[in-house]
């Protein structure tokens, strides 16, 4: 238990003293606006590997929750226009899948499918735009999770398991590197619509490691975090007069008590939540940027401005320090498509298609692709087989994902499915590795970013991933 | 008596190891790990001469010796008597309880600091606080904890069970074998069969197809989980392979998991006594042929869905699902229920007369079936669904233990370093009997392990920290205990008197150990030596846990509701936290931002986290706030105005102490200056709408109503303007039968469920009579937006009745409309109202009608009840928009007589209402604008006040010294 400890050896044993488990020392460091990780400290997740591996600082995720259709976008599959129509071969294994149409017949992509850019990467019509983006893609066709269905997927991408109670790889991340703006959440998601994510907050949540490190949900409004404003009926005076006198209670209670951290971390949160108050709003006021920014983002089309003012909130987010940022598309499986698929992707194509290229081209043109690592991806993808006649059915034995910028080796296709998309067969990358590469990629040795729960040294890809050497640069 | 004895389990010693067994060779070192060395009886220490008040002082004092540390102050009254109340009961005193401890303790404290202890442990708060403990390690939770996040409806008894169990004290042996096999022997007992839940807490994922995956999970959730509570174990490790750090091999995981391989849920079972499943039994007697007859149909209508539900499974999963029962191997039984639990989720989810829709003459039987049915209910006992385990069969499924080689078959048996012999089990009529033998292990006072888990766990949560600081692993992995002779001498007391965990407790309160105090700074020494204060130099402080945080400010505002037991409630109750719903997808946000674990695996501890989104929580949430509001209607009373015993009284409530005489002046002048704050920023009721005159020009809301004899303004309701309510001087009204008809429109309908009143002679009073006519809003009871009147009037008896007649007619906002309604009362009680409605903006709308029945026999007005437009007799319940004609009729009009018909000899018109000219003031004759002033009521505190005292007490409940006990 000793070992979550995260303190600066120079206060270690000062630390040792607070109250209970020791656990508010980790907030603490946080709060008083040093860097939870020393490069002295004693905790492991700080073994950073200088130079071996990536230099990320920062994450976009882009989640597109419900399982895009990996052989409608990435990974185009001959075969499968051949033997549309046709049962799956029985050369071919039977996965388990969710809606259990294993032998339906299999569905011909209706794509027209180009290369683009110097890497002459595959990419459907269906994202026209990113055909500029190409040669800074890292495509990685093998994924394979264990979630059939949306529960499971969406649990395991963001924690590791199918289940819940772990940490969301957000927080491992913040846990493992700490926070650079102390006024502003470490790992910040954001959503598209009303709709909650698949399992809610807990895709976000810190599991069972320290709560200082979860997700904080920003939401649309004048109240981006819960609770940050005052009251409507207390005025500003009010509230900072009695602040003061709580502080003044505090303090108090503190004489002759130094010996518990805890007092004064509260003290300094009540501090950090006011500055919170104030600057939080600002980082997401995108009345800020010019119009053509907002522009090259789609905020100017009906189809493109949701998902683009997430994209570019996300940049103004990692511009001042936020480590993780998560955006959902498609918040509560609408990228789902067991029927009309046709008509679902199309949609949700051209809504995240010129955003995104928005969000590269920008990252890029400031210099902070390079330590931004920018993910794209769902669950899971989609089975060949049809399912309701023009539909596909979740796909987690083989699928794709891509990254790009944050050090990975872009303008590539890395591992391949087989001859009809349905199971990963070169370079496969589960979860698990998929979770290692990208501490890898942030620096961070995935095997020492541990935490000590319960008697085991808990990672964040409980002890079976392997980071991908092709994807890193 | 043993009730094990009953089950028939018998260990009978076989010592045959098995070649395979042999393999593993145990080093001397894996056989000194400490936690499985028998538990002996230690030599109590002579150190701690002065200040030992019982043996484990003179452990402790032992390890403070050697370490040149030196206890503690015994601590002060108050600083107990907050420490104990917290601590048994996760209440905070109230300053009479408090007063009442002092003044014992001034007489003579030890007694009366026992007498205080004792009487703790009596009360029923102690199960209460103690069963969250046992709860967290359980992962218990109301819910499946999957997407779908199902709530749990039987699942809460075991939550009852727990703190019934605590506070009859029941023998930990006992309450270890209720919850791993009472099925085995307490089946026809309810209130322990529930024990078993504990095996079907895990998380559940009701559509997933994947069953042998999904199996698998289970069982190993259902091992690992057991391994961590009873045993400490954390077992986890050894699923894929050998413990890396612990002398627990992956075939001892197995051969643990084998105990479980004969485990079921039971679904569709109800949980009672003998005498209420025998009624059941009866009523099923009775009811067979009928409820037959509504299966068969049943059957049919669902028999597309439920081969839906099964055809989504993979083809060997059909296969076993599809055999006779009786040709079933255990495992393809188990499986093949994991099918049926999907296939009996997706019938409920069914609604049979909707699928019948399409067959007539199927439905009518049906419904004639129910209704047969229903003639029986009241012989049906109403029974909670049985949450609990059980088994297949007699005979248990086989377990394998995976690896490179293969699959290895597994039976059940103990840890192989242990080199205890294999339990001989014999399997009962209806299950394995592996589980009792299980239990009879684990609940064995020779088990070194499970006997010094409980006894640690207790410690650990009057100490905050263990005696083995990692209370779920005592492996290697975890932290050595810091006083190993310490936790053996008091697992034998605990043993020895019984596994009464009350004894127990009273032995570790009433230690000189417990009694430090927390206000002892460390010097060099100790920050040198235990800067972790495991050796005890003093009494560690600890923050309020989340359940202690929420239910303590409900005690110090004075809000919290009593429960014993039963369904959970939502979070709004102010309930204590343990009766609260627990749903794992969407936690308690307060609990939640204090650390409440959310109950997807086994939580021994409790992290401490102080974060910013906590402190904003406790600055701007309406949970504080409002408990904090009514701490300051406590505080202030009748008063007015504050004083120094009103800070004295806020300072005792939170604190359990009076203030000093610095911090009374400092509180007072904040209370000084904070009322100054709020009077200035009192929200000054300003004229929102300065130019308005109470009428608007018709053409605005009616430019395009045709008809109805509109004049060339309408009358602007606006709530919060000057224009609120209308009153009608001297109406004369038929007192049993009229008719009311406006052209008006409505602009916004309440945020919550009050009634969008346009006309009324009540005030809202539902003894007095009275009549409205209006509208529903958003949160009604009755759906938004439904056109009724409120009837208030005696019934045949006599009695004065409320009722609500509803049109079911839903009016749309913003736009001009015709509404109309009859009021007849009578005599008999068989009263009617009728409506009409039709929308004015739409040419093609036509006139809606309904015709609904009351109950109201005769005298529906008061006469000293105003008549009034706009909304009631009383604040609330405005409408907000306009209105441009109404006319109120004697006498029940029939449609030809209607406005709309535009009669050509109308009947004789009590009020006949358009609106002409400028003078908004009195827009038609003999009328007036009610101008409320604000109500005043003579007991109430001024408004500043009331925020100032408010403040005082946020600030209070939100500070350090309410939220530590230090």
């Amino acid at each position: 238990m000793a070992c979550n400890r995260i303190t600066l050896p120079a206060s270690r044993r000062d630390f040792l003293l607070s109250a209970g488990s020791g656990f508010g020392a980790v907030a603490l460091s946080a709060l008083t606006g040093e860097r939870a990780l020393a490069a002295t400290s004693d905790n492991p997740a700080a073994a950073k590997i200088p130079h071996a591996l990536g230099r990320a600082k920062n994450v976009i995720f882009l989640f597109m929750e419900g399982g895009p259709s990996h052989l409608d976008l990435f990974d185009p599959k001959p075969l499968l226009q051949k033997l549309a129509g046709q049962s799956l071969p029985d050369s071919f294994d039977r996965p388990v899948t969710a809606m259990g149409e294993v032998n339906s017949p299999l569905l011909a992509s209706k794509r027209k499918w180009k290369q683009h850019g110097a890497s002459g990467l595959w990419i459907s019509d269906w994202l026209p735009n990113h055909a500029r983006i190409a040669d800074e893609l890292c495509v990685i066709r093998s994924c394979v999770s264990d979630g059939i269905n949306h529960a499971g997927g969406v649990c395991q991408m963001n924690t590791g398991l199918v289940f819940g109670g772990r940490p969301s790889l957000g927080a491992w991340v913040s846990y493992g590197l700490g926070t650079e703006n102390e006024s502003l959440p470490g790992f910040v998601v954001i959503k598209d619509t009303k709709a909650m994510v698949v399992n809610g907050a807990r895709c976000w949540g810190s599991g069972f490691i320290p709560a200082s490190f979860q997700g904080t949900l920003l939401e649309p409004g004048d109240e981006p975090i819960s609770y940050l404003n005052a009251p409507k009926d207390m005025s500003l005076d009010r509230q900072r007069n009695k602040l003061a006198f709580l502080q003044g209670l505090n303090r108090r209670h503190q004489k002759n008590r130094a010996s518990n951290t805890d007092l004064e971390a509260r003290i300094r949160s009540y501090e950090l939540a006011a500055r919170m108050q104030a600057e939080a709003p600002e980082a997401v006021d995108l009345s800020k940027e010019s119009q053509a920014i907002q522009n090259l983002y789609g905020l100017d089309q009906d189809e493109t401005k949701t998902f683009g003012r997430q994209c570019l909130m996300a940049r103004r987010l990692v511009e001042r320090g936020v480590r993780f940022v998560q955006l959902y598309h498609g918040a509560g499986s609408k990228w789902d498509s067991h029927s009309g698929m046709e008509k679902n992707h199309s949609k949700l194509c051209t809504s995240i298609d010129q955003p995104i290229v928005g969000l590269i081209t920008d990252l890029k043109a400031r210099g902070l692709l390079d330590e931004t690592l920018v993910i794209w991806g769902g669950e899971f993808g989609r089975t060949p087989m049809s399912e309701k006649g023009d539909g596909r059915d979740h796909n987690p034995t083989g699928f794709t994902m891509w990254m790009a910028g944050g050090g990975v080796k872009k303008g590539q296709a890395v591992g391949a499915t087989d001859e009809l998309g349905l199971f990963a067969v070169k370079d496969k990358l589960h979860v698990h590795d998929l979770h290692a590469t990208i501490l890898g990629l942030l620096g961070l040795d995935h095997t020492k970013v541990v935490y000590m729960h319960k008697g085991r040294p808990e990672r964040v890809d409980l002890n079976e991933g392997h980071v991908s050497p092709k994807i890193i640069g | 008596m043993n009730p094990l004895a009953t089950a028939m389990v018998s260990l009978t010693l076989i010592c045959i190891l098995e070649s395979a067994e042999r393999e593993h060779v145990f080093s001397k070192e894996d056989k000194s790990w400490w936690a499985i060395q028998p538990v002996i009886e230690p030599v109590v220490p002579t150190h701690g001469k002065k200040w030992a008040r019982n043996e484990i002082d003179r452990f402790v004092a032992r390890k403070l010796d050697q370490a040149k540390l030196s206890h503690a102050q015994t601590a002060g009254a108050r600083e107990l008597v907050r420490r104990v109340y917290f601590d048994l009961h996760g209440l905070p005193p109230t300053p009479k309880q408090v007063e009442a401890f002092l003044s014992a303790h001034e007489q003579d404290p030890d007694e009366a600091y026992e007498t205080l202890v004792e009487s703790l442990l009596a009360s029923s708060r102690y199960g209460e606080r103690w069963a969250t403990h046992w709860l967290d390690v359980a992962r218990y939770a109301d819910s499946d904890g999957y997407r779908a996040d199902d709530f749990r409806p039987g699942a809460f008894l075991y939550r009852d069970y727990v703190i019934d169990s605590l506070n009859h004290d029941k023998p930990y042996d006992q309450f270890v074998r209720e919850q791993l096999a009472a099925d085995e022997f307490a089946a026809n007992d309810p209130k322990i069969l529930i024990a078993t839940a504990f095996l079907r807490h895990g998380v559940y994922e009701w559509n997933q197809r994947e069953a042998r995956m999904q199996w698998e999970i289970i069982m190993n959730e259902m091992t690992k989980v057991t391994g961590e509570a009873f045993l400490g174990l954390g077992i986890g490790c050894a699923q894929c392979h050998d413990h890396k750090f612990d002398p627990i091999l992956q075939k001892d995981y197995y051969a643990l998991q084998s105990f479980f391989s004969g485990v079921w849920w039971p679904e569709n079972r109800k949980l009672g006594s003998s005498e209420d499943l025998m009624k059941l039994k009866i009523w099923k007697s009775q009811t067979q042929e009928i409820r037959a007859k509504l299966a068969k149909i049943e059957g049919d209508a669902l028999a597309g869905k439920k081969a839906f539900a099964v055809g989504q499974f993979p083809e060997d999963i059909k296969a076993m699902y599809n055999k006779p029962a009786a040709e079933r191997t255990p495992y393809e039984e188990q499986l093949a229920q994991m099918v049926e639990r999907q296939v009996f989720a997706q019938g409920r989810k069914q609604n049979i007369e909707k699928l019948l829709e399409k067959k007539p003459e199927e439905l009518t039987q049906y419904l004639k079936f129910k209704k047969q049915l229903d003639a029986f209910g009241s012989k049906k006992p109403q029974l909670p669904d049985a949450f609990i385990t059980t088994d297949v069969g007699p005979k248990a499924a086989r377990t394998f233990m995976p690896s490179s080689l293969g699959k290895t078959e597994v039976k059940p048996a103990f840890l192989s370093l242990l080199e205890q012999p294999v339990p001989n089990i014999k399997p009962l009529s209806k299950t394995s009997g592996r589980r009792s033998a299980l239990a009879k292990w684990i609940a064995n006072k020779d088990n070194p392990l499970s006997t010094r888990v409980i006894v640690n766990r207790i410690w650990q949560h009057h100490f905050g920290q263990g005696i083995v600081p990692t209370p779920n692993d005592f492996g290697t992995l975890g932290e050595p205990p810091s006083h190993p002779e310490l936790l053996d001498w008091l697992t034998m007391r605990f043993v020895e008197k019984g596994w009464r965990m009350k004894a127990l407790h009273k032995l570790i309160m009433t230690s000189a150990t417990y009694r430090q105090t927390t206000r002892h700074e460390p010097g060099e020494r100790e920050k040198l030596t235990d800067p972790g204060n495991r050796l005890l130099w003093r009494f560690s402080p600890r923050r309020l846990s989340a359940e202690q945080t929420r239910d303590g400010m409900l005690v110090v505002s004075g809000e919290l509701r009593e429960k014993k037991g039963g369904s959970p409630e939502n979070a709004d109750k102010l309930v204590r936290s343990v009766y609260l719903k627990k749903m794992r997808n969407s936690p308690d946000k307060v609990l939640q931002s204090f650390d409440a674990p959310s109950g997807f695996d086994s939580a021994p501890t409790r992290l401490q986290t102080t974060t910013p989104t906590q402190s904003l929580l406790l600055a701007n949430a309406d949970w504080p706030r409002n408990r904090a509001k009514s701490f300051a209607a406590k505080l202030l009373g009748n008063n007015k105005t504050v004083s120094q015993k009103l800070v004295e009284r806020g300072y005792l409530g939170a604190y359990a102490r009076p203030p000093t005489e610095g911090e009374r002046r400092t509180a007072l002048d904040f209370l000084k200056a904070q009322k100054v704050a709020a009077k200035i920023s009192t929200p000054q009721k300003v004229d929102k709408f300065p130019d308005e005159n109470g009428l608007r020009p018709i053409a605005r809301a009616f430019g395009n109503v045709k008809g109805f004899d509109l004049g060339e303004r309408a009358l602007w309701l606006q709530p919060g303007s000057r224009f609120e309510q209308l009153e009608v001087e001297d109406p004369e009204l038929d007192l049993d039968a009229f008719t009311i008809e406006v052209v008006a429109s409505l602009d916004n309908l309440h945020p919550d469920a009050s009634v969008n009143t346009l006309v009324s002679n009540w005030n809202g009073n539902q003894q007095t009579p009275g009549w409205t006519f209006g509208v529903t809003s958003v949160k009604s009871a009755y759906q938004p937006r439904n056109f009724i009147l409120q009837l208030v009037g005696e019934n045949v008896g006599g009695d004065v009745v409320y009722e609500v007649v509803a049109s079911n007619l839903r009016i749309p906002t913003g736009k001009p409309v015709y509404l109309a309604a009859t009021v007849a009362a009578n005599g008999k009680g068989e009263g009617k109202a009728t409506f009409h409605f039709k929308d004015l903006s739409d040419p093609y709308a036509k006139l809606q009608s309904a015709e609904v029945d009351h109950g109201i026999a005769r005298r529906i007005q008061t006469p000293d009840v105003r008549l009034l437009i706009g909304g009631r007799d009383q604040s609330g319940h405005l409408w907000d928009g306009q209105l441009a004609r109404l006319v109120i009729s004697s006498g029940v009009l029939v449609r030809d007589q209607l406005l709309i018909s535009a009669p050509k000899s109308p009947p004789s018109r009590l009020i006949d209402w358009s609106f002409k000219g400028q003078d908004g003031e009195r827009p038609v004759p003999n009328t007036a604008w009610i101008r409320r002033e604000k109500p005043k009521s003579s007991s109430a505190p001024p408004f500043s006040t009331l925020a100032a005292v408010t403040d005082f007490c946020h600030a209070l409940l939100t500070s350090n010294e309410f939220l530590y006990l230090h």
